[in-house]
């Protein structure tokens, strides 16, 4: 085994990506599947096996993990294990336990100052069992607990592990808040308690923004982010039918993401995080929606033809041909007029409102491979592998 | 007919007795297959997909 491995439960184009980096790089990258195997320990000692092969001995070699199990919570364990057997692990245990809660994340950033939405979180269900039977439905209490805090115009109801804006809600008015708290109940994504936040009026963007740290070297910024944009939906994901930009960061943006990392970060040596965005632009738009709306239709042909390369079922099996065909995708894609028309417009929007940017979310192992490094502009993947091999120095 | 593993490279025996439907695993990762029937009749392996609840940033 190698000096650095990676783990993964199910590997998607990002983790094929990484391991093309790691060749192109010359790094020599092990591979730790954290799926259908054995992890067993006790007072004879440990064991890391699947039902067919052993990877004990290959692990004791390994000294830097990199953590790309797409599970959160699978995630979570994989970091306290690697650790307990004296691991650097990229990211570490708590900087993943920071990023898997968005309560969590946004008290760190609180807590040093930087500017985040308004957020409420009601540590109670909205429903309870009663002794004897029956359940105790809380849904009035909880949302005139909300209401106080956030009025009741627009409020952003949000589980608090959850992912791709599944289960991210708006609700207009005391009544639409009622009925939408319906829908919330513990789950594996949201574990207690009720996540409301302000809405921010975003206008029609939001941005993902890489910061890393290699060993020995001051947090830094990606100069460029992956900007999430659309009107179709007010959560800004891609797999919600929104499209995607890259712009140049103003420095006071990547000030305060560097900040950010470092929130999450605390003491560890090395770290690679996403982090999500939002201006708050509200009125000041220096474009009417119309014009831009029209700019977005315009562009919805060319994005089709990206989706349909993102289709292909046969990625895994010929990745080096089918990055190839995504990057031509998203080139044609970016050299259209009516992208650069809203690039441009982004770009200014973020000049204006530098210093109104509010941070929302941490994430310890993001998707890369086809929006962030060809249309961002930041291959996470080198970001990774550097930080990596940061740690193996002494 | 054996395939290569897309995640750990190892390579998959597809049961002589295998049906459409059957889920064959990776035996060094553990990662599931589905036996499928191509357009020729012909059974193939391909990658189940899973949907996780908390998959994914």
């Amino acid at each position: 085994m190698t000096d650095i491995a990676m783990a993964y439960d199910r590997s998607e184009t990002d983790e094929m990506g990484i391991k093309l980096t790691a060749q192109e790089m010359g790094i020599d990258l092990g591979y730790l599947p954290f799926y259908k195997v054995a992890v067993g320990f006790g007072n004879t000692g440990f064991i890391y096996r699947s039902f067919g092969k052993d990877y004990t001995t290959a692990l004791k070699d390994v000294r830097v993990v990199l953590n790309r199990i797409q599970s959160k919570n699978r995630r979570i364990f994989a970091s306290a294990i690697f650790e307990t057997l004296d691991k650097e692990v990229l990211n570490p245990l708590y900087v993943e336990l920071a990023c898997q809660s968005k309560i969590r994340t946004l008290l760190a950033f609180f807590k040093n100052g930087i500017r985040i939405p308004k957020t409420v979180y009601v540590p109670c269900n909205i429903q309870e069992a009663k002794v004897g039977g029956g359940a105790l439905d809380n849904t009035d209490a909880i949302s005139e607990i909300i209401i106080q805090q956030l009025g009741k115009e627009k409020i952003v109801i949000k589980p608090d592990a959850g992912t791709h804006g599944s289960g991210v809600m708006l609700a207009e008015g005391g009544e639409a808040l009622r009925n939408k708290l319906k829908d919330v109940s513990p789950s594996i994504i949201n574990p207690s308690g009720v996540v409301a936040q302000e809405y921010i009026p975003k206008w029609f963007y939001d941005l993902r923004i890489i910061v890393e740290k290699e060993k020995g070297k001051p947090g830094f910024c990606h100069p460029t982010a992956l900007v999430r944009g659309g009107f179709k939906e007010f959560r800004t994901n891609t797999f919600l039918g929104n499209t995607v930009f890259r712009a140049k960061l103003p420095a006071a943006i990547q000030r305060e993401a560097v900040r950010c990392g470092e929130s999450l970060g605390a003491e560890a040596e090395a770290w690679v995080l996403a982090l999500d965005a939002m201006p708050h632009i509200g009125d000041e738009r220096i474009v009417g929606d119309e014009e831009m709306k029209s700019y977005f239709d315009a562009l919805e042909g060319p994005f089709a033809e990206v989706k349909k390369v993102k289709q292909n079922p046969m990625k895994k099996v010929d990745f080096a041909k089918y990055s190839k065909n995504i990057e031509e995708a998203y080139t044609k894609y970016m050299s259209t007029e009516n992208y650069a028309n809203i690039q441009t417009v982004i770009e200014e929007s973020l000049e204006k409102a530098q210093d109104s940017i509010l941070f929302h979310e941490g994430n310890a192992c993001p998707e890369f491979w086809e929006q962030t490094r060809i249309v961002g502009g930041v291959d996470v993947g080198e970001s990774l592998l550097r930080c990596a091999k940061s740690l193996l120095d002494t | 007919m054996s395939i290569e593993c897309v995640d750990c490279k190892a390579f998959i025996e597809m049961p002589e007795d295998a049906i459409p439907g059957e889920i064959v695993s990776c035996p060094d990762c553990g990662l599931d297959y589905v036996v499928e029937e191509d357009e020729s009749g012909m059974l193939v392996l391909k990658e189940l997909m899973i949907e996780g609840e908390d998959w994914g940033e």
